[in-house]
């Protein structure tokens, strides 16, 4: 995929979406920084959640990445006695809840546009200094700031027309 | 007091809704970390109210419900999910769920679902569910 192929018109629906909910979760101001073209590496972060977009006339990959300190922030905001336990399974567990819930306002809210998605469940990867390639992909990273730190939404859609029928072998 | 089993995988949604009914003082909480679990669980305690995720393990919240409501046809069952697609939720009303509330939610909004349900008022309409959806889930 290159940057020609990309929906520029979906990927702007879809992160004003995930901005609105994040906003609704956390009863929280969220900015949205500068775009720019993802390079193979996630920028100096711990954890990543992965997950996938497949519709009748798109499909494509959003990463969700943050540093760890961000993802127990947000934890903490929601359910202190989570993150008191200090245990990152459930740190992991709550985040996948969140991108969860920001996933199926997305399928809402395409839906609403008679635009049908699904967005698979999230896959969360996590430690230090780890890197994800892509080959065949480019993305676009929005950061989203607020008062927890900085999420980057790594997103990569391409339009494809009518729904690809896999064949039966 | 009261029973309510709540049936989301994620423990820190368990933990929210439960902090809410805590703060009320009137409800006993059972949780279920699925939808076989919530079956389950429902036979053995019989609660007052449910509220049912439905992207879970096991069984998902649709066929939970199917399933409670072919044991007790007068179970009041609460959907509670991130997926609010009509096509979805229309499932879930015919298939005997009471109400139906989207992630993220405010406060007020389930003690109230949870309350209509225990005087048994009937369904509320779609428009006035998706009021809701501009509410935050910590308010």
């Amino acid at each position: 995929m290159c940057i020609q192929d990309l929906d520029a018109n979906f990927i702007e629906l879809f992160l004003d979406s995930i901005e609105s909910t994040f906003s609704k979760v956390f009863n929280t101001e969220v900015t949205r920084g500068q775009m720019s073209i993802w390079r193979n590496q996630l920028a100096d972060h711990d954890i990543a959640v992965v997950t996938g977009i497949i519709g009748e006339e798109h499909t494509g990959m959003v990463i969700y990445s943050m540093k760890g300190c961000t993802a127990e922030r947000m934890i903490q905001f929601l359910d202190p006695s989570l993150a008191k336990e200090n245990d990152m399974k459930m740190i992991y567990d709550g985040l996948s809840e969140i991108i969860c819930i920001l996933s199926g306002n997305a399928m809402t809210y395409f839906s609403e546009n008679e635009v049908e998605i699904d967005i698979t469940t999230p896959s969360i990867v996590a430690g230090n200094a780890f890197q994800m390639h892509m080959p065949n992909h480019t993305m676009l990273t929005a950061d989203l700031l607020s008062q927890f730190g900085t999420m980057d939404v790594n997103i990569a859609i391409k339009r494809h027309g009518k729904k690809h029928k896999i064949k039966a072998a | 007091m009261k029973k309510i089993l709540i049936a989301d995988d994620a423990k820190l949604m368990r933990d929210i809704i439960e902090h809410v009914l805590n703060e009320t003082g009137q409800f006993e909480i059972i949780n279920a970390h699925n939808g076989r679990e919530a079956i389950d669980k429902y036979k053995s305690h019989k609660p007052d109210v449910v509220t049912m995720d439905i992207t879970m393990d096991e069984k998902n919240g649709l066929e939970a419900t199917q399933e409670i409501m072919a044991f007790d046809a007068n179970a009041k069952i609460i959907i509670v999910t991130s997926l609010g697609q009509d096509k979805l939720l229309n499932a879930c009303l015919a298939s005997g769920a009471r109400d139906y509330i989207i992630k993220p939610f405010s406060k007020d909004r389930i003690k109230a679902s949870i309350l209509n349900a225990l005087e048994d008022t009937s369904i509320v309409s779609k428009q006035t569910h998706r009021s809701h959806l501009d509410m935050p889930i910590v308010t």
